[in-house]
């Protein structure tokens, strides 16, 4: 009787021993972000909150991007979940993952567009309002000449 | 120092906001009637202004910080030209390639535009000469780093202390790379087209 009320009181200890054991394994997928700046680099080791859809309150998962400006996390529910990310000098960005079926349908981010393009286009507009402006300008001195 | 949607709260938007409409809304007004001459000068301002802003430099942290080009525009057209110019190529990389929220449009033109014109035009005044960008432009990084900081800071998304110290000084830095570009493109400027630095200052 005795070794059996000792066997049991080792089990009991072993079972308590093995309370806080921790085991793992791999998982693949997810949903996430890649956050580059308007120059094409990574926004690398930025802060990142990640919020469940209507739980506004506290973020579900806090985090950092990682060297290439990347983040994933592993969404528990469908919805819209909403990513913030912040650099500490100003710059982020915020936006929601759409996961539907536990499937990511859209990272709602516009496309990245190269740096040659965009510099391109901006002063392609900023050209065409600099001749718009002058135009209207120089109309308006005619005019006054005109009636002078 | 483009800060996207989302990171403002509601009070810091409204009173950046309003304070963006009021010197937007003078400078417009001022500069209504510029004469045809000046306005090719404003239309090459603003391209400058959009195209340092693309062009990022590396932070400690892996941030990134950028060039203005607010000053250079400021010593030359003056502070309403300067603010009107960088309002527009805020604008514009806002409305085309969101950089920089729309929503947060006031706080961002106050932290680049109006703080680098005003500040930056009232410190080329006291002494115009190329040199002088050189301590401004840190100068004006570092109170521009300050205002987004604080900005950040009442809408809880910087925490005091080393935040401050770490966005105010990643932009003092960049304010160095800011003035020896404007003092050795002023410098350049008065050999070459000394009439640009005799233009009326608006």
């Amino acid at each position: 009787m005795k070794l059996f009320y000792a066997v049991l009181l080792l089990s009991f200890l072993a079972a308590g021993l093995c309370a806080h054991g921790v085991s793992g394994r791999a998982i693949s997928g997810g949903a996430g972000l890649e956050a580059l700046y308007a120059d094409g680099e990574p926004l690398s080791f930025g802060e990142v909150k990640v919020y469940a859809p209507g739980d506004a309150a506290g973020p579900f998962q806090r985090g950092y991007t990682d060297r290439n400006g990347r983040f994933l996390f592993s969404p528990d529910s469908d919805g819209r979940w909403r990513l913030e990310i912040n650099d500490g000098m100003g710059h982020g960005l915020v936006r929601e993952v759409l996961v539907k079926k536990g499937a990511v349908i859209s990272s709602g981010g516009p496309a990245v567009i190269p740096v040659p393009v965009k510099l391109l286009s901006g002063l392609g507009v900023i050209a065409l309002l600099s001749g718009l402006w002058l135009h209207l300008a120089a109309r308006r001195r005619l005019k006054a000449a005109g009636k002078a | 120092m483009h800060i996207p949607d989302g990171f403002l709260s509601g009070g810091v938007l409204g009173a950046t906001a309003l304070g963006g409409l009021a010197v937007f809304s003078v400078s417009s007004a001022r500069l209504k009637n510029s004469p045809p001459e000046r306005i090719p000068l404003l239309g090459a301002a603003a391209a400058w202004v959009f195209a340092v802003q693309l062009l990022a430099f590396p932070a400690p942290g892996g941030a990134s910080v950028h060039l203005n080009g607010v000053l250079l525009c400021a010593a030359l057209l003056g502070p309403w030209s300067a603010a009107l110019v960088s309002f527009s190529a805020l604008l514009l990389s806002a409305l085309m390639f969101q950089h920089g929220g729309l929503f947060s449009l006031g706080a961002n033109f106050i932290n680049i535009g109006v703080i680098q014109a005003f500040l930056g035009f009232a410190l080329w005044r006291l002494r115009p000469a190329a040199s002088s960008a050189l301590v401004i432009g840190p100068l004006l990084g570092f109170l521009s780093g300050l205002a987004c900081a604080v900005e950040l800071y009442l809408s809880g998304r910087l925490a005091s202390g080393a935040g401050f110290l770490l966005l105010a000084g990643a932009q003092a830095a960049a304010g160095l790379a800011e003035g020896a570009v404007t003092a050795s493109l002023l410098g350049a400027l008065s050999r070459l087209k000394p009439g640009l630095l005799r233009l009326e200052r608006v």
